[in-house]
């Protein structure tokens, strides 16, 4: 059986993220992302947060449609009806390497 | 272009609070602001005002010739239209064409769209006249800022190639600062 190749992608909120408070976040985060990708592409692409870091958190999502996730994360503008943006600060195919210090290439 | 070390920069309204720290998190040497680094201007006809700055017009405005004679840095097309013309004109002046990701970031559904389709076309025009094309996120504020990787993945949604991206992104946008 062929493994499926993923990518993690180190994404920050320009809100601050108080989970404790929106206990929801994942929900309409995953909800949003579907709104922007479309259906075909979510399901490829099978999205999940791996880990939070304050205000940010691995994503992952599947390497063939790494290019639509990160458009899809730009796009994303509001979230359980709040303002929100997100940045892509990173990507890697290991969560480890995400938390190396980045180098421009 | 693996292993060369690139400068990226993005173009922002000063109403961005861009520090040095979410300069660096999101992978900018330097996020030019308006009234501070660069001037963007409305569409409003000064030619003193004109020269180095970054102009917004229609591209089928009565100015648009009068504005390219002013030597502006880059000019945005605000209708999103070809005009050949005018882009021959701003090649031979070497004017560069910026396109804005805030057209895209900023609106929904349908007019998103549209956005994407007039822009990859004005980008192709761009593109075989040998235009140059400056790829910033001209964000209002700090919600509509982008890391260099969405903003390179954006100029690869409307038809650039890797090479064309990082190099828009880092001498063309440096470029228009300087002038």
């Amino acid at each position: 059986m062929k493994t499926e190749k993923r990518r993690y992608i180190l994404v920050e909120s320009a809100l601050d993220l108080n989970l404790q408070e929106w206990s929801s976040f994942e929900h309409d985060f995953l909800k949003e992302l579907l709104h922007n990708i479309g259906e075909v592409n979510y399901h490829s692409a099978n999205p999940r947060i791996m880990k939070y870091m304050g205000n940010r958190f691995v994503l992952r999502c599947n390497l063939q449609r790494y290019k639509e996730t990160i458009i899809a994360l730009t796009f994303m503008k509001r979230v359980g009806g709040r303002e929100i943006g997100f940045y892509t600060l990173n990507a890697s195919g290991t969560i480890r390497a995400l938390e190396k210090p980045k180098t421009i290439t | 272009m693996l292993g060369v070390s690139l400068d990226y920069y993005d173009i922002a309204y000063g109403s961005c609070n861009a520090s040095p720290s979410l300069e660096s998190a999101l992978g900018y040497r330097r996020i030019f602001l308006s009234n501070k680094d660069v001037k963007i201007i409305d569409a409003v006809y000064r030619k003193e005002a004109i020269e180095g700055s970054i102009t917004l017009n229609s591209s089928d405005d009565k100015d648009i010739l009068a504005v390219i004679k002013a030597n502006p840095s880059a000019i945005v097309f605000k209708d999103l239209h070809i005009n050949k013309k005018v882009m021959e004109r701003m090649k031979e002046s070497d004017i560069a064409l910026c396109l804005p990701a805030s057209f895209i970031t900023c609106s929904y559904g349908l007019q998103r769209s549209r956005n994407i389709y007039l822009m990859s076309r004005l980008f192709a025009h761009a593109k075989s006249i040998k235009l140059d094309v400056s790829f910033a996120t001209l964000a209002m504020n700090n919600m509509h800022l982008c890391s260099y990787i969405q903003l390179m993945e954006l100029a690869k949604l409307l038809g650039s190639d890797e090479e064309y991206a990082r190099k828009s992104l880092s001498k063309i946008n440096n470029s228009l600062v300087r002038k």
